[in-house]
């Protein structure tokens, strides 16, 4: 793996530089074969696999989404090496000390919160789990993206927007 | 994606209209009419806050083609203005609340023009199916349509079902430069107040769009608006091609809260 780029990558989404990213759907024959030999020791049992292309701050990017025991996984690629693994998982099975320091901190940052998605971030390497609440704190209501530690201590809060479902006539 | 959905919509479209045809079907000889034209659309959507947006929906519906049915001339001209503003809560990313003060005017440039002032309020789910998004929409109106011999603005009910799908073509994320699809079927059903058939109108939409940049999208479809035209319930089809730009003011942007 290029360490500079993914230096790079870390920085600018952890200190909120601007990233662009786009990402097309592109056909399993395009994938390289050392992906999808990975996909396939990794996630024996794998099943609607997908793949796309995503380009991040014009670094390119394969990334795979799949169900695999019965959680969504998105795995990303660069250069054909594994880049970032990210599972959708239900928050009461995060093992229970995150879960309680988790909780704790979004009860104390937050008068009221629902969790709406919570993914856990490079489960095997350096895990950290990303949450997605609606949080509501002096009479306003937003919806924020927060990382925590294996251990439950939160390392970055974002705020992001949510767009209004499309709706015409 | 654009397969199995496109077969999903045109086997739905030919369900709801074969159902439509069977409601409101009736012995005797058909008067249906059947008009061409364009329909231009403009929204206009910002930010009040976290949760709240507005949105300002003007449309214009034209009958392109003059035509002659069973010697009455019917002439191509501008059938409706639409001016719809409306603020928008979002109570979750899949449950959106709207409500609206909504003026209508049919025949607006001649002289048998009819006013109507609408409320509405709605209530829109979405889900995610395949790579899109399923959506489910509610309203409730109160519509004042003018009598033009009293002058009186009586009030009438209607309610609107609306289940449509829209998805990106080029991958899961609608990104700017790229393509998506867009499709829905809306049932209308005439509750209160004068009408001519309690399931009153089927409009039934396919269109393609490109989104231009970050806030702006271009989309061309095809709209059939079916309605029920009198009480012997003779239908009025009107073939539009819809034409929309769609943009928002405030662009998305991430602020740090740590």
């Amino acid at each position: 793996m290029n360490l500079k780029i993914i230096s790079l990558f870390f920085f600018s989404a952890f200190l909120n530089l601007t990233v662009t990213a786009q990402e097309i759907s592109i056909s399993e024959k395009k994938v390289a074969v050392k992906i999808k030999a990975y996909i396939k020791e990794n996630y024996p049992t794998a099943t609607r696999i997908k793949y796309y292309q995503e380009v991040i701050n014009d670094t390119i990017f394969i990334e795979s989404e799949f169900k695999f025991r019965g959680n969504k996984y998105a795995v990303m690629f660069y250069n054909e090496a594994l880049y970032e693994v990210e599972i959708f998982l239900a928050f009461k099975d995060i093992p229970t000390p995150a879960q309680k320091a988790i909780k704790s901190t979004l009860d104390s940052l937050f008068t009221r919160h629902k969790i709406l998605v919570c993914q856990e971030v490079n489960p095997r390497t350096n895990l950290l789990y990303e949450i997605t609440v609606e949080g509501t704190s002096e009479k306003s209501t937003a919806f924020w993206e927060l990382f925590f530690t294996p251990s439950g201590r939160l390392i970055k809060k974002t705020e992001f927007i949510v767009r209004p479902i499309p709706s015409h006539f | 994606m654009s397969g199995p959905s496109l077969h999903i919509f045109s086997l739905m479209r030919y369900i709801i209209v074969c159902l439509f045809l069977f409601c409101i079907s009736k012995t005797g000889y058909a008067q249906d009419l059947s008009f061409y034209g364009i329909l231009p659309a403009f929204s206009l959507t910002g930010r009040i806050n976290q949760k709240v947006n507005y949105n300002l929906f003007v449309s214009t519906t034209i009958n392109a083609l003059e035509r002659e049915i069973n010697g009455v001339d019917y002439p191509a001209s501008n059938l409706q203005l639409y001016i719809q503003p409306s603020i928008i809560l979002i109570y979750s990313p899949k449950l959106n609340l709207a409500g609206s003060y909504t003026y209508q005017r049919s025949n607006p440039f001649h002289g048998n023009y009819v006013n109507e002032h609408r409320l509405w309020q709605q209530a829109i789910f979405s889900n995610a199916l395949f790579q899109g998004q399923l959506t489910n929409r509610f309203r409730l109106e109160e519509r004042f349509i003018e009598n033009r011999l009293n002058g009186e603005y009586p009030l009438s009910t209607r309610f609107r079902y609306q289940i449509g799908f829209n998805t990106p073509l080029q991958g899961k994320k609608l990104n700017k430069r790229e393509f998506y699809f867009n499709t829905y079927n809306e049932f209308y059903w005439s509750l209160t107040g004068s009408k001519n058939s309690t399931y009153s109108s089927n409009w039934s939409y396919a269109g393609f769009g490109y989104k231009i940049g970050t806030s702006d999208k271009i989309e061309l479809g095809y709209l059939l608006q079916i309605s029920a035209r009198n009480k012997e319930k003779d239908l009025r089809y009107l073939h539009l091609v819809q034409v929309s730009w769609a943009t928002n003011l405030k662009r998305p942007a991430k602020k740090d809260g740590a």
